[in-house]
C-alpha cells in the first residue's frame, strides 16, 4: 500500500486538533528532514508526493500503459529509516516518537512538568530484543516524551497519550497515596502502626476508656505500667484517654515492640476522629514510624559489631 | 601588617568571629520519634578510648603481659543471721507515721460495714481487728499497708454482696445456708483484701473466723511436717506442726466467742476435765502439745458444728457461723511435695487430698461437708505465686460460664483440653465451685480511693475527672492494684 509523506498527515491532523484554528493557521508547516530523493522533491515544488514502502506492497495499477516497467521509472525508498539500520526496532520506536514530539509542539504545555516515571534504558532493550541502542538516543527519546507528557491535559490528543502509555513504567510510585482511613458507620475510626517487628491495628471509638488487647485487658496484656503508657500515649499527651474506647490488634516482635507500634496504631486512629490534633501528636513524636531495627549479624563479627577477642597467635 | 602587630590584634580578631548563638533545643524541622529509651538524652559519646587493658584489647606498648583490672568493689556485708534477714525482709508494716492523717475518716463498724451506702467509700481498719488481722497473716507484705496513717480499705461492690450473704446467714439461725465462693480476678485486683475484709466483717459479726494465708505452706513440704494416719487407706497424713499454728491462731484470734462455748460432747482426747471446758481452752491444749493437735482440731471442729438445738444452746452457748478462708488455693489440688512409699517401693508424691487438714478444707469448699449452723468458706486463687492446676481451671471456666448462664447445662467436656492431663480425683471434686469473679473498681469508687491517697499526701496531681480517668484506664479498667502502683507507689522513691 502506498502511503502520503509525513507532511500531509501532519497537515490534516493540526486542522484536526482542538486548539484554536487561528493561531495553528499561523504556525509554520514543520516538515521532517529528510535526505531522500522524493521528500526532498516534494519540499522544492510544495507537492504532495508518494514515499514508497519496500517493495512488498506496490500497486502495479499503470505497469501495462507505460513503455517503462515502473521499477525502471521509481527508486524504491523505504518508508523507515530503520531500513537500513542494524536496530530497526528501536529506530521505529524513536521515529514514532519524534514523528509525534514535532507533530505536536504547538501545543500549550503545562506550568509544572509531570512527574512520570518511564521505562528505563535496559527495559527498552529488553524490548527491542537486545539492539545496540545509543544511551544518548534513548536519553532524547525520554526527553521528546517529557515534553509530550507535559501537554496539557485538556487539549491532549489520545496517540499521545497511547504513546505515553507505552512508555510509562507499570508502577508508578508517585502515584500511591497513603490509605485514608475515614470513621466508619459504627463511629470506628483505624489506625495502623509498626515498631521493630511487632504491627498493631487500633480501632478506636467514642467511650469511656477501655481498652482491650487482642482480647485481654491492658494489664493483663502489658505487665508493665510503662508500657501501657507508651502504648496510650497519645492519648494521654492529648488528655483524651476517658474519651475512647480501644480494641487493639497486635502481633509480632516483643511487648515493647508491641505497645510502640501501639502508640503509631492509635495516634493515626485518633488522628481520624481529631484532624486538628495532628499538631501535638507530631510534636510527641507520636507520628513517626521509629526505622531503627535490629542490626545484621556480619560475616567475621560475633555480632553486628563486636569483634572476636584479640589473641597473640 | 607587621607580624608583631598581628600577634598583637589577635584577641580583638578573634572576639569579631565569636557571635553569640541563641540557644535552641530542637533544631527546626527535626524529626521526632516515640520513643521511651533514653539513648537521646545520653550524653554525646567521647569517641573512642584507648584501650586501659580490657578484653579484646592487646597489651600497652612496652608491657609483656596482658593485666586485666579486677572488680574492685565491695560487696555488701551480710548483717545478722539468715532468719533475722528473712523476718526483716517479710515484716509487715502496718503504718507510716509520716503520712497524713485522712480527716472524716469513719470507722469500720456492724452498721457501717454491711450497708448499701458504704459502697464506695473508705473506712479504717478497727484496731481490735488489726492484731487478729496480722495474726491470721491477713495483711500481705506487697498491699502497701506500710503507706498509709493506718489500715483503711475501700468497701467494694463485692465486699458489699459478702455482707449481705453475712446477714441472711446470721438472720436465719438454725439451719442457715453456707455460701462457698472462690474468689477469682486477674493480679492486683484485691482477691487477698477481699478475703481480709471478709475476716474482718465476720468479726464484726462476732462468727469463728479461722484463716489459711497461704497453701503453699502447706503442700510444699519446707514449712511442715507430716505424720501417717495408721490403717487408712489410701494412707493418709495429719501435719502437727501447721494444726497446732492454725490451733494457736483460732484460740487467739476468736478468743471472747469461743470462751462462751462449752465442750459439748465426750471426745477421746487425753485432756483432763474435758467436760468442763470452753472452746478457747480446748483450742489451747491443743496449740501446746503438738502431738494432740491434729485430734483436738478435729474436736473442735465437731463442737462447732454441733446443731445449735435450744436445749445444746441453753446448757452449753450458742455456736456461731464460721467464716473459713484459705488463699492461694491451687496448691491444694494436686499433688504436694511431700512422699511416700508407693507398693513397688518407690516414693511417690502425696495427694494433697490425702492431707488430712488441706482435705478438710476442700470439703467444705466443695459442699462435701455442711455447716449446719451456716457459715461462708472463701478461697482465693494467685495470679502471681501460684502452680497451674488443670482440673481447677476447668472448674473455674466452669462456674465463670455459669454465672453467666445460670439456666444452662454444662458439659465437662466443653472446658476440657484433653491434651492436658487432668486430675480425675481433684475434677470430681470441685467440679461444681462457685466462682465470685473481681473484676477493676468502678470510675466512682476510683476516685473515692483516689481522694483518700491525696489526703493521705500520696498524690502530686490534682484528682479530677480526666485524672481518675486516666488512671482508671491504665490500670485496666480500675484493677485496685495496678491503680495504686499507677497513682501512689509512681510518685514513691523506688516505686514501692
Amino acid at each position: 500500500m502506498v502511503r502520503y509523506a509525513l507532511v500531509h498527515s501532519i497537515r490534516n491532523a493540526a486542522s484536526l486538533a482542538t486548539t484554536p484554528s487561528r493561531s495553528i493557521s499561523r504556525l509554520p508547516i514543520i516538515r521532517p528532514f529528510s535526505t531522500s530523493r522524493i521528500l526532498a522533491l516534494e519540499q522544492q515544488e510544495g507537492k504532495q508526493l508518494l514515499t514508497i514502502q519496500p517493495p512488498l506492497d506496490i500497486e502495479y495499477e499503470d505497469v501495462e500503459d507505460h513503455p517503462k516497467p515502473l521499477l525502471e521509472r521509481v527508486r524504491i525508498v523505504p518508508d523507515s529509516q530503520s531500513y537500513f539500520s542494524a536496530r530497526p526496532s528501536f529506530t521505529d520506536t524513536f521515529l514514532g516518537v519524534e514523528h509525534l514530539y514535532l507533530k505536536w509542539k504547538v501545543l500549550p504545555r503545562t506550568a509544572t512538568p509531570q512527574d512520570t516515571h518511564w521505562t528505563s534504558y535496559d527495559e527498552v532493550r529488553a524490548m527491542t530484543g537486545n539492539e545496540p541502542v545509543p544511551e544518548k538516543r534513548y536519553r532524547e527519546m525520554i526527553r521528546m516524551l517529557k515534553d509530550l507528557d507535559n501537554i496539557e491535559p485538556v487539549v491532549m490528543p489520545t496517540e499521545v497519550l497511547r504513546l505515553i502509555d507505552e512508555h510509562k513504567r507499570a508502577f508508578q510510585p508517585n502515584q500511591v497515596k497513603p490509605k485514608v482511613f475515614l470513621v466508619d458507620e459504627w463511629g470506628r475510626s483505624l489506625g495502623v502502626g509498626k515498631r521493630k517487628t511487632s504491627t498493631a491495628k487500633a480501632y478506636l471509638v467514642m467511650g469511656e476508656g477501655e481498652v482491650l488487647v487482642n482480647g485481654k485487658s491492658l494489664t493483663e496484656y502489658f505487665g508493665r505500667l510503662h508500657d501501657r503508657e507508651s502504648a496510650l500515649w497519645a492519648l494521654k499527651i492529648t488528655e483524651r484517654i476517658p474519651k475512647y474506647n480501644i480494641f487493639a490488634l497486635v502481633e509480632g516482635g516483643g511487648v515493647t515492640g508491641q505497645a510502640e507500634a501501639l502508640t503509631l496504631a492509635i495516634s493515626r486512629a485518633l488522628l481520624v476522629h481529631e484532624p486538628q490534633l495532628e499538631h501535638r501528636l507530631l510534636e510527641a513524636g507520636c507520628l513517626f514510624r521509629d526505622p531503627r531495627k535490629v542490626e545484621r549479624k556480619k560475616p567475621g563479627h560475633l555480632k553486628a559489631r563486636k569483634m572476636p577477642a584479640w589473641v597473640r597467635r | 601588617m607587621r607580624p608583631t602587630t598581628t600577634l598583637r590584634r589577635v584577641p580583638a580578631l578573634l572576639d569579631d568571629c565569636i557571635v553569640a548563638r541563641p540557644l535552641t533545643l530542637r533544631r527546626p524541622g527535626s524529626v521526632t520519634y516515640f520513643s521511651t529509651t533514653s539513648y537521646r538524652y545520653a550524653p554525646p559519646t567521647a569517641g573512642k578510648k584507648k584501650g586501659t587493658g580490657g578484653h579484646g584489647e592487646g597489651p600497652k606498648k612496652g608491657r609483656q603481659t596482658l593485666k586485666i583490672k579486677r572488680d574492685m568493689r565491695v560487696k555488701d556485708a551480710t548483717i545478722g543471721t539468715p532468719e533475722s534477714r528473712k523476718a526483716f525482709r517479710t515484716r509487715i508494716i502496718l503504718e507510716n507515721t509520716n503520712a497524713n492523717t485522712v480527716p472524716g475518716l469513719d470507722r469500720l463498724t456492724a452498721e457501717t460495714a454491711f450497708a448499701k451506702e458504704s459502697i464506695g467509700k473508705v473506712f479504717t481498719i478497727p484496731g481490735n481487728h488489726i492484731d487478729a488481722l496480722r495474726l491470721m497473716g491477713a495483711f500481705k507484705r506487697t498491699q502497701g499497708w506500710h503507706n498509709y496513717k493506718g489500715p483503711a480499705t475501700l468497701i467494694r461492690q463485692e465486699t458489699w454482696y459478702i455482707g449481705q450473704r453475712m446477714n441472711e446467714i446470721s438472720e436465719a439461725g438454725l439451719g442457715a445456708e453456707t455460701t462457698r465462693k472462690v474468689i477469682i480476678g486477674e493480679r492486683k485486683s484485691g482477691k487477698s483484701v477481699l478475703i481480709l475484709q471478709a475476716l474482718s466483717m465476720a468479726m464484726l459479726r462476732e462468727w469463728v473466723v479461722i484463716n489459711i494465708p497461704e497453701c503453699r505452706e502447706l503442700t510444699d513440704a519446707l514449712t511442715s511436717d507430716y505424720n501417717p494416719v495408721k490403717g487408712t487407706d489410701p494412707l493418709q497424713f495429719y501435719q502437727k506442726q501447721y494444726s497446732a499454728t492454725l490451733l494457736d491462731q483460732i484460740a487467739r484470734v476468736n478468743r471472747t466467742v469461743l470462751s462462751k462455748i462449752k465442750v459439748s460432747q465426750s471426745h477421746t482426747l487425753p485432756i483432763r476435765n474435758l467436760g468442763q471446758m470452753n472452746l478457747h481452752q480446748l483450742a489451747e491444749h491443743g496449740a501446746a502439745e503438738l502431738d494432740l493437735a491434729w485430734p483436738v482440731f478435729q474436736a473442735l471442729w465437731t463442737e462447732l458444728t454441733a446443731k445449735n438445738d435450744p436445749e445444746v444452746v441453753e446448757k452449753f452457748g450458742k455456736r456461731p457461723p464460721v467464716m473459713f478462708c484459705a488463699d492461694n488455693i491451687s496448691y491444694i489440688f494436686g499433688e504436694s511435695k511431700y512422699e511416700k512409699l508407693a507398693e513397688n517401693d518407690k516414693l511417690v508424691p502425696v495427694h494433697t487430698f490425702d492431707l488430712l487438714l488441706p482435705k478438710h478444707y476442700i470439703d467444705l469448699l466443695t459442699g462435701t461437708t455442711t455447716l449446719p449452723n451456716g457459715g461462708i468458706i472463701l478461697g482465693a486463687t494467685s495470679s502471681s505465686h501460684y502452680i497451674t492446676c488443670p482440673p481447677l481451671d476447668v472448674a473455674i471456666e466452669m462456674g465463670q460460664e455459669r454465672l453467666q448462664y445460670p439456666d444452662e447445662k454444662l458439659e465437662v467436656n466443653d472446658f476440657w483440653n484433653p491434651l492436658v492431663k487432668i486430675d480425675r480425683r481433684v475434677l470430681d471434686q470441685v467440679i461444681n465451685i462457685d466462682v465470685l469473679p473481681l473484676k477493676g473498681i468502678s470510675k466512682e469508687e476510683a476516685r473515692e480511693i483516689i481522694g483518700y491517697w491525696a489526703l493521705s499526701g500520696l498524690v502530686r496531681d490534682r484528682v479530677q475527672d480526666n485524672y481518675v480517668g486516666e488512671k482508671w484506664t491504665m490500670s485496666g479498667g480500675g484493677v485496685i492494684g495496678e491503680l495504686e502502683k499507677a497513682v501512689v507507689r509512681m510518685n514513691l522513691n523506688g516505686g514501692t
